[in-house]
């Protein structure tokens, strides 16, 4: 059972391919019929909806939604039904009424090469049942085979196999504005109606979004452009929306925009974890609570390098302990530990403060800092730390716990090299 | 409602010892639990730290209670969030504290470089932004606990914040310069730290359901 959506306005034609994805959701068959229809077929999908009145109730408040005129028609072959609904015919249900409700047809409405159709018309041939009355062997030989298996198919007397649309694979959409705006929540607005059509395509490609950008086009200059990494795939609208939101809060637009457009740049396939039988882990306001969620809002706003967390490396030098863990936050939280970690573990930790500075700082300037004032009294051992001649990033350092005498804790060295001392961390 | 309900309520001042039914966290140090309602730091509600400078014991003092936080399993929440630290938390001494570091998050309002950097350099606009990153993690409900160091900040914004953690059941800890204690705060607990040799004297400024006073604790190792 095939159900023909053609466009009446010649104008909304354009949008077929968008229709197209959308139409997705009704059955996986969904072919194209240029210029002006979409061929859907729905014979699996009619249990599903409960009916053929019903998938064309969906269809129509979509398509409606889209302030499209249109014309729906069903019947039991592709171009039957395509044909009908180039004339506003009613729906054929049985193959057998084929023949007697195209009969009538002008024959127009097979979009015909017009000198076909010329052809036909001086033979006195008004409509397809005129065409239907010739000699079959005359008829092919006089106007070509290809026509007269056209014909068949739309009688069902011969298959007519379909390639389905093949729904393309990246994501770009563009809004423009009528007038220039700086206006926060005209560009929020905007993504948030690009973002619904984001979700539709990720939803016929069974996938989720990995990676996204939005871009900011302005009169006289080149687009700003602004990438956002997902921490975690995601296919839901609000999901989505909500770092991009914070993503465009932040950023800084130079100029008034003039469109606005969002683009998916990486997706991966949709995994769905079924949701827990007692809902997650519990939460006292009893909403569920997401993990990733808060990296990628934080992310959405400070971008990348702003959201971190920590991870220890097998490494003797201070500096080099440990390492900022951007990628995946939430994989390593799974229990996956990498063997240098597990070492570092083991070691037995020596004393470190709590405090590090970025980069040691000379003694003078560091304690003019903190204004540590008065005499410095060390610990008694230092810690001998020396290490990465073979990597270039060689240091010879003795490292004291020293009292300020206003009670701060300072982690200072010496370089053995150049007996400069520096402050290195505070015990905080 | 019962009278014994009404009195369980936390908006009801009882004096001293009838905060029984708030939710607390043990801080590891006795004399402080002893003093502190309830035997620990308020778990749902903002605590105001001013440390006289860096360097004195002042994350030490919560060391503790992060551990705790950081493997107990009957948390809600999962991050233990630092907005905006002065200096970088090092991750090997976190580790000898006994935190779980994966639970970590640490969030640099000002490092991005796709935001708008001449923006973020001026005060009040970074200060805004760790506002904001406060209240997404505590509206998330993700977190076990937050930690911010925050210069300047309206009393609405505190007020926010105090709801926030109130809501969500996550430890709020906010540092924040000396000149701030001249103002009032919506902060159910204030403390001060100052060092003198070997121990930490807690200041406590305010604190609901019990008295101003001082405690005295040994400096840990």
């Amino acid at each position: 059972m095939w159900l023909a959506v053609r466009l009446a306005d010649p104008e909304a034609r354009q949008n077929l391919e968008p229709l197209a994805v959308w139409c997705d959701r009704i059955t996986p068959l969904v072919c194209l019929a240029t210029p002006d229809s979409l061929l859907l077929e729905v014979r699996g999908s009619l249990k599903l909806f409960g009916g053929l009145q019903a998938v064309e109730r969906e269809l129509a408040t979509e398509i409606a939604a889209r302030r499209f005129s249109f014309h729906l028609c069903a019947a039991p072959t592709p171009l039957g039904a395509l044909w009908l609904a180039r004339q506003q015919g009613a729906n054929v249900l049985e193959t057998r009424a084929l023949a007697g409700k195209l009969g009538p047809l002008p024959l127009p409405v097979t979009q015909w090469p017009e000198n076909i159709l010329t052809l036909l018309n001086e033979m006195g041939i008004r409509s397809i049942g005129d065409c239907l009355r010739l000699p079959r062997d005359g008829f092919a030989r006089r106007v070509g085979p290809r026509y007269l298996q056209e014909l068949d198919r739309a009688l069902a007397r011969r298959p007519d196999p379909r390639v389905a649309f093949e729904k393309p694979r990246n994501f770009s959409s563009r809004f423009d504005f009528p007038a220039e705006t700086d206006d926060r929540e005209v560009l929020g607005a905007a993504l948030g109606k690009m973002v619904e059509g984001l979700v539709d395509r990720l939803r016929g490609r069974q996938a989720q979004a990995r990676q996204l950008a939005i871009v900011l086009h302005h009169a006289h200059r080149p687009p700003t452009v602004s990438g956002l990494d997902l921490t975690e795939a995601v296919h839901e609208a609000d999901r989505l929306l909500d770092p991009l939101l914070a993503r465009l809060e932040s950023l800084l637009v130079p100029a008034p925009v003039i469109a606005v457009g969002l683009q998916l740049r990486a997706l991966s396939p949709m995994q769905i974890r079924p949701p827990a039988l007692f809902g997650e882990r519990g939460h006292p306001a009893g909403r569920p609570v997401s993990k990733a969620g808060l990296i990628e809002r934080l992310r959405g706003r400070f971008g990348v390098e702003g959201v971190c967390g920590f991870e220890l490396a097998a490494e003797h030098r201070p500096e080099l302990g440990w390492t900022r863990l951007t990628g995946q936050l939430l994989e390593t939280s799974s229990g996956k530990k990498d063997p240098g970690r597990q070492v570092a573990k083991e070691r037995k930790l020596a004393d470190r403060p709590l405090w590090m500075l970025p980069s040691p700082l000379p003694l003078a300037q560091g304690a003019a800092r903190f204004r540590c004032r008065g005499p410095l009294r060390m610990g008694p051992e230092p810690e001998r730390i020396e290490s990465g001649w073979w990597d270039g990033g060689d240091i010879r350092r003795d490292y004291f716990t020293a009292s300020a005498s206003r009670g701060e804790k300072l982690w200072v060295y010496q370089d053995r090299v150049t007996r400069e001392w520096f402050l290195h961390g505070l015990f905080g | 409602m019962s009278v014994d309900e009404l009195i369980l309520h936390r908006r009801i001042w009882r004096g001293r010892g009838g905060h029984a039914a708030c939710r607390t966290l043990p801080t590891g140090f006795a004399e402080l639990d002893r003093y502190l309602p309830g035997g620990g730091w308020p778990r749902d509600a903002l605590t105001e730290i001013v440390p006289e400078r860096y360097g004195i014991g002042e994350l030490s003092l919560l060391m503790p209670a992060l551990a705790f936080l950081s493997v107990g399993t009957g948390n809600p929440g999962h991050w233990i969030v630092w907005v905006d630290p002065p200096f970088i938390p090092y991750a090997p001494a976190l580790e000898r504290s006994g935190i779980e570091l994966d639970r970590l998050l640490l969030v640099h309002p000002s490092a991005d470089g796709n935001a708008a950097p001449e923006k973020d350099r001026s005060g009040s606009d970074a200060g805004h932004n760790v506002l904001w990153a406060v209240e997404q993690a505590l509206r998330s409900g993700s977190c076990a606990a937050v930690l911010a160091w925050l210069e300047s900040a309206n009393d609405k914004a505190l007020r926010r914040l105090q709801l926030g953690a109130e809501e969500n059941a996550c430890w709020t800890v906010l540092f924040r310069p000396g000149a701030t204690l001249r103002r009032s705060s919506p902060a159910a607990l204030r403390l001060r730290l100052s060092v003198a040799d070997a121990v930490i004297r807690v200041e406590i400024i305010k604190c609901r359901g019990t008295r101003p006073g001082t405690v005295v604790l040994e400096r840990p190792a």
